[in-house]
């Protein structure tokens, strides 16, 4: 027994010990797609190796021993758990080694912390936070038990690619960045080989082995061996993987239908693109605490100082406002001059300030306080923006941004109300995703958006008659008692009733409403007004003046700043948004602009519903597909018609006896090609009329005959003229026929006759009609 | 390739489909990983159909029997020679198609060929079971490394072979005949007045001067003899009763395969002491004739091959149109089951004043039967049967289940 187990060790060892190292490291692999979630990936990938390499040798050994199959992943599982506890809970274990309940309790302890702070930190997650490590190794050990289950213990090497295509998609879908293109490779390739292996083995044990020395037949020169079907396995491998890396370049890939922009980076690197903590988060606390704790010191001689950004709220969920995941390659490092703001024109005039700013101690933040529109920004440490926000992140996590200084150039773009209001609609990728909202939006947002701008005419003066309605119409009251929250039933009930909020609800309130306008909206967060501390020229931003406003999107002029917040906090709106916008036609005098006035000018304007913006460029998408469609479906029915036709020919009133004969003939000919019914050719009408009867039965036979006696009697017999009976009962002896021929066929057949009847493609089906000289020497 | 695509396994097809869908979600979702692992998953199978259909697949096939005729529970070895004529193939399976009597079927897994070569399989098929039996045809599988196409090929080619029932060796014993005058029934020449001395052939040294036939040596300028060895035939009537009626018991273990036995023993036996055997069965056909081939002997072989080819027919009486003077008047040896009044009838018009008729009846009663109403009840039947026989001027003995049959050829002989 013991001698026949050590023989079974010896045979079945090498097999099985190969596939599963493939497997294993298949797995591994695999798993190198997770280094841009830890700022160490070699700190798990490193144990996970190790891990991998025990359960190797426990999974094969156990499975060359022939230990049942179900107690195998048992056994790698105690394997790989004691090393788990040997490497993380030595100290807490009895003899570091075996677990102790404290010793276990730990391991969950510090693995539950490291998926908290996987979930919690921004890819990657710093080195500090070392709990995730172990978080990640017991994921890793997770996807090389499972693969290593299906692939050796079950055989099932294709389910095995489960698993593994798990472990590739999670960075995928939690990192947004690429797959780096050797990972695919060794992954893919290593796969393969498995796949290969395992076949390889179902092929040899096929065949009947010779006499059981291992032969497979007495050729003289050699054996069958797994080596044949290994390079050939090498060969298909190489050039699918090699056609994997090429052909997606050509696969057109969309930004995504649910507007995210996608990981369009292939292959540059990790770590491009974030999801950023929301500041709005922060905004509240500070607001409601009234701290005075300053954040920002600022120097310069700007006299505007007011909205210093720290960042933008684009995506809209329909419960807050959020950051939407910033892509933030390399090549957006901030390092002197930005790029021109989008929507911003170059001729648009203004006028340029600098700024040089230092972040408080106490300010730990990862957005770069700047004014909007800005032209340079000069900041030490890995600083980068987004290209469609233009806000500025600190992607180097490990950093402090205590003390950070920095200087900039804040351009102020001239704004013109009247310019602002001829503003044409905004590009598609701007539009589009900026105008959305969740479709299950309580509808009355929408309402009192249309109800509150009805009297305006261009989405500028919408924008404006929002802005005022919120500081002084609609009766709303600015308070930070208020219970923070923005979403879609909170500012259904703000706009409706309640009509209590501070600066986030009347932002986001303003931000929604403007995109059911279907003006380009989003929030952002940052500063309202410094204070000025010691000499001229220096500003402080503390806690209290953390602010959350409107921009909306005008062509020429791109994002611009409302402040629906009543006066209360802020003061003024913007001045563009105070000027008189020109009545229609327009009017050359600008008149100094005070809310009354404004108002008057609105109530001049002609009422107009509000008009989708979206809407005409959607007509004008379908006008081409829809009448392509039609063209189609006109092609698709043409023979139809043109049998129509010709049916309504052969068969109308009106014609002579030989007219009508011949039509009632090409007629019953037409219809039998149709169904797919003999028509002998060259035969006299009556051989015909016998070859059709005998699908007919009944009523339809005898008005067959009938037609036939007609036929002949057109044909051969003296001219004679025609009544109108007999003419309409010759034609009912034709319809009668031609649907009793169709009842006989087949249902499929009969449906191919409607749709696309193939005596329309036939050439020369009617039978001439005898010439009258012929039937003249006859009559004679 | 589209023969490759066709024959894609399950395996290949959920590649396919997940390949696509991977594709189409990336491409939907904006994931271009997404896609490439897609492709990748596409690609294989269609990367592979190309294998497939790029690589040989076309073999020749040689098959040699060792022999093209074994007696049963012998071992025959058949030899397979491949021989690639297209290009390299690659890993094939062959398996051999054989009928379930000669055992599983043989696999091999045959290497990757390069164009030209030659691969040589033997193995071996034995049957318990008599009878004719085609090899082949043989069956081709092409795999690929993945598991993802399985092509199936046929050869058309077939061979034979003929599993004989079992001889067993007959002591001699002295069969009384017509015309033999003495103990020694060795066929003897006969002497004057046949139509055999028109013949002539070439003088030999030793040939009598008396038997020159000196027409013919002078019209061909050379000695020449009348012939006159030629010998008197031996002649003999082997009738095997193979109606189902008259035996008992299925597949091999029934009667009449002993009865097979029997026969293949006796027409061995008979046919090695020169007599021309003449193999008869129930339906009264003419399972081996050799009378008027003018040979020495009847080719056993030929005898043999009838007989494991022989079948249990369903009828009911004995046909009996080949019973003629040659018969009656001949030697006779019937191997006889369990026979009833109607036959019994066709059984004493065969004995004449001339010859002696022979029977082995076989004790069908002691086989047992495949739907037993009871155990084998060997015994008085077959005595009562050979009673009959032998009053009705016929040689007969009882063959038992478990007498060695050459005890009762001897019994027979007594």
């Amino acid at each position: 027994m013991r001698a026949a187990r050590a023989d079974d060790l010896g045979r079945l060892l090498p097999d099985s010990l190969g596939t599963t190292t493939i497997a294993m490291l298949t797995a591994w692999f695999a798993l190198w797609s997770w280094r841009g979630l830890v700022q160490h990936p070699q700190h798990f990938l490193g144990p996970a190796l190790a891990a991998g390499v025990l359960l190797v040798v426990a999974g094969s050994v156990a499975r060359a021993l022939r230990v049942p199959a179900a107690l195998v992943p048992l056994v790698e599982l105690v394997v790989v758990g004691l090393f788990v506890n040997h490497h993380y809970a030595a100290a807490a274990s009895w003899h570091g080694l075996a677990p102790t309940r404290g010793s276990l309790a730990s391991l969950v302890d510090t693995a539950v912390a490291g998926a908290q702070a996987i979930n919690k930190y921004t890819s990657p997650v710093p080195a500090r936070y070392d709990e995730s490590y172990l978080f990640l190794l017991c994921c890793s050990l997770g996807i090389m038990l499972a693969v290593d289950l299906l692939a050796c213990g079950l055989r099932r090497v294709p389910l095995a690619g489960l698993p593994i295509l798990l472990a590739l998609t999670i960075p995928i879908s939690i990192l947004d960045s690429g797959l780096t293109w050797p990972v695919f490779v060794i992954t893919a390739l290593l796969y393969l080989l498995l796949l290969s292996t395992e076949q390889s083995r179902r092929v040899l044990a096929w065949g009947r082995s010779v006499a059981g020395s291992g032969r497979r037949w007495d050729s003289l020169d050699q054996q069958a061996n797994s080596s044949a079907i290994r390079s050939a396995a090498l060969r298909i491998g190489l050039l699918a993987t090699a056609g994997a890396l090429v052909l997606p370049i050509l696969v057109p890939v969309t930004d995504g239908v649910f507007g995210q922009p996608g990981g369009s980076g292939v292959g540059n690197g990790s770590g491009d693109s974030v999801v950023i903590a929301n500041p709005i988060v922060d905004l509240r606390r500070d607001l409601v605490q009234k701290k005075h704790v300053p954040l920002v010191y600022a120097q310069t001689s700007d006299p505007d100082t007011s909205y210093l950004r720290l960042a933008v709220l684009d995506d809209y969920t329909g419960n807050d406002w959020r950051p939407s995941p910033r892509h933030l390659p390399t090549r957006n490092r901030v390092d002197g001059a930005m790029p021109q703001p989008p929507g911003l024109l170059r001729s648009i005039p203004g006028s340029t300030a600098s700024w040089s700013l230092r972040l408080a101690p106490s300010f730990d933040t990862r957005w770069l306080p700047t004014p909007y529109p800005v032209r340079s920004v000069q900041v030490g440490g890995d600083w980068r923006y987004d290209a469609r926000t233009l806000d500025i992140v600190d992607t180097d996590p490990g950093s402090s941004v205590a003390d950070t200084t920095y200087r900039l150039i804040a351009f102020h773009p001239r704004l013109d109300a009247v310019r602002l209001d001829d503003a044409l609609s905004a590009p598609g990728n701007v539009q589009d995703p900026m105008t959305s909202v969740p479709s299950n939006l309580p509808p009355v947002i929408a309402r009192t958006a249309l109800r509150v701008t009805r009297k305006a005419q261009s989405p500028y003066a919408r924008a404006v008659a929002l802005q005022d309605w919120f500081r002084h119409g609609g009766g709303f009251t600015y308070s930070t008692a208020r219970r923070p929250g923005s979403g879609m039933s909170e500012l259904a009930a703000f706009i409706t009733n309640d009509k209590v909020g501070f600066c986030e609800q009347f932002a986001a309130a303003m931000a929604v409403m403007g995109r059911t306008l279907g003006i380009p909206s989003r929030v952002a967060v940052g500063f309202l007004h410094p204070q000025p501390t010691g000499t001229r020229g220096n500003w402080v931003y503390t806690t209290d003046d953390l602010h959350a406003w409107p921009e909306m999107y005008f062509s020429g002029y791109g994002w611009v700043v409302f402040d629906p917040t009543p006066a209360v906090r802020t003061g003024a709106p913007p001045a563009y948004t105070r000027q008189q916008l020109p009545a229609h036609p327009p009017t050359p005098a600008l008149r100094p602009p005070t809310p009354k006035t404004q108002k008057a000018v609105k109530q001049e304007k002609v009422s107009q519903p509000a008009t989708h913006a979206g809407s005409s460029t959607g007509s004008a998408l379908w006008l081409p597909v829809g009448a392509g469609v039609l063209l189609l479906l006109l092609l698709a029915c043409s023979p139809r018609l043109v049998r129509d036709s010709r049916r309504r020919g052969w068969l109308r009133p009106g014609q002579d006896a030989p007219g009508l004969a011949a039509g009632a003939w090409a007629e019953l000919h037409a219809t039998a090609v149709d169904l797919g019914l003999p028509w002998p050719a060259q035969r006299t009408a009556r051989e015909t009329g016998r070859a059709l009867a005998r699908h007919l039965d009944g009523a339809d036979r005898t008005a067959l005959e009938a037609l036939v006696g007609f036929v002949e009697r057109a044909r051969y017999a003296r001219p004679f003229g025609l009544d109108g009976a007999e003419e309409q009962s010759v034609i009912a002896h034709a319809e009668a026929t031609v649907s009793g021929l169709a009842a006989a066929a087949s249902p499929a057949r009969r449906r191919v006759a409607a749709v696309w009847p193939p005596s329309v493609f036939r050439r020369h089906q009617q039978s001439p009609a005898p010439a009258p000289e012929n039937r003249a020497e006859v009559g004679v | 390739m589209r023969e490759a695509l066709r024959s894609l396994t399950l395996r290949g097809r959920a590649f396919l489909a997940g390949g696509t869908t991977a594709v189409f979600c990336g491409i939907v979702m904006g994931e271009h990983d997404l896609v490439r692992i897609g492709v990748l998953v596409l690609l294989l199978p269609l990367v592979t159909a190309g294998w497939v259909a790029h690589a040989g697949n076309r073999l020749g096939l040689v098959r040699t029997l060792s022999a093209r005729q074994v007696e049963t529970g012998q071992s025959a070895q058949v030899q397979l020679e491949l021989t690639n004529l297209g290009p390299t193939t690659g890993v094939l399976m062959v398996e051999e198609q054989l009928p379930y009597s000669l055992g599983s079927r043989p696999r091999f897994v045959v290497d990757t060929m390069a164009s030209g070569w030659r691969r040589r399989i033997d193995y071996v098929v034995r049957s318990d079971v008599r009878g004719a039996y085609a090899i082949g045809p043989m069956r081709l599988r092409v795999s690929d490394p993945f598991g993802l196409i399985e092509l199936q090929r046929s050869f058309q080619q077939t061979s034979q072979l003929v599993v004989t029932p079992r001889v067993e060796p007959l002591p001699w014993i002295s069969l009384r005949r017509s015309w033999s005058g003495s103990g020694d029934n060795r066929p003897r020449s006969f002497a004057t007045g046949s139509a055999a001395d028109v013949t002539v052939r070439e003088y030999h040294l030793g040939d009598d001067l008396r038997r020159v036939h000196w027409r013919s040596t002078a019209r061909t300028g050379e000695l020449m003899v009348r012939r006159e060895e030629q010998p008197w035939q031996s002649r003999c009537t082997l009738f095997v009763d193979n109606r189902v009626r008259a035996h008992r018991g299925r597949g091999i273990s029934s009667s009449l395969e002993a009865a097979v036995v029997a026969t293949a023993s006796i027409a061995v036996h008979l046919a090695a002491q020169g007599y021309q055997v003449r193999l008869i069965s129930a339906t009264g056909e003419q399972l081996g004739h050799g009378w008027h081939d003018g040979g020495q002997a009847v080719d056993a072989h030929h005898l043999l091959e009838q007989l494991a080819v022989l079948p249990a027919v369903d009828a009911g009486a004995l046909v009996t149109d080949w019973v003629d003077d040659a018969v009656t008047s001949g030697m006779f040896v019937g191997v006889l089951g369990a026979f009833d009044d109607h036959d019994r009838a066709f059984f004493s018009r065969i004995h004449s004043p001339g010859g002696t008729p022979y029977a082995l009846v076989l004790d069908v009663a002691g086989w047992p039967a495949p739907r037993a109403s009871g155990p084998p009840t060997p015994g008085s039947e077959a005595a009562s049967r050979t009673g009959w026989l032998r009053a009705h001027g016929w040689k007969a003995t009882a063959l038992a289940a478990r007498t060695p049959l050459a005890s009762a050829w001897q019994e027979l002989g007594r």
